[in-house]
């Protein structure tokens, strides 16, 4: 419960997709930006591949 | 080669967010935020203009020298494509001075092309060479 409350969910527009992220309170806005820039190229990545296809991973 | 997006700000309903600001004094659980960004390797835009391309009048075509020589000066334009350098030589009052100027690539544009134009000598040296070497 505690720690649900340290937590922040935002919708996060990417171009022209709405992320629904979650980051700690108390990180700044400049420590976010690298975990949505993952996201945003993982998105990215992922529309060049085709959406629903999957990595071989 | 596939860059990483880059975002250079976050934006929300107030503005441009701070990098410094924490995210609880800014938004709201749920709130709406948008990035935006410097970079990414999506479809090409539109590539910016090249460099106005150095130039002279009349045209230097080619790499090679030209000297220019007057009774107080001389002058020796040792020029490529996108180099020169420019040696001048300044006589009078029983000595001499050398100055040397290296100019390369953009820097040069501006003055390359002035002395380009510059060629009767008398606008940027107030006197007209007697004579002229083409080397």
């Amino acid at each position: 419960m505690e720690q649900q409350q340290q937590r922040v969910r935002l919708q996060v527009k990417v171009g022209d997709d709405t992320l629904v992220m979650e980051f700690s309170k108390s990180a700044t806005v400049g420590e976010i930006i690298p975990q949505i820039e993952q996201m945003a190229s993982e998105l990215r990545d992922d529309g060049k591949k085709g959406y629903g296809q999957s990595d071989s991973k | 080669m596939v860059k990483k997006v880059m975002v250079k700000a976050i934006r929300s309903s107030q503005g441009v967010l701070m990098m410094s600001a924490f995210l609880h004094e800014l938004l709201a659980d749920g709130g709406q935020v948008e990035a935006m960004f410097t970079a990414t390797s999506g479809p090409p835009g539109p590539t910016p203009a090249p460099a106005q391309p150095m130039q002279s009048w009349p045209p230097i075509t080619q790499t090679g020298t030209r000297r220019y020589e007057g009774e107080t000066f001389k002058l020796d334009l040792d020029y490529s494509a996108l180099t020169y350098t420019w040696r001048k030589f300044l006589f009078g009052f029983g000595g001499e001075s050398d100055n040397q100027y290296n100019f390369t690539d953009t820097q040069t544009v501006g003055n390359f092309h002035s002395l380009g134009r510059s060629v009767d000598f008398k606008q940027d040296f107030g006197r007209i060479p007697t004579r002229r070497v083409w080397g």
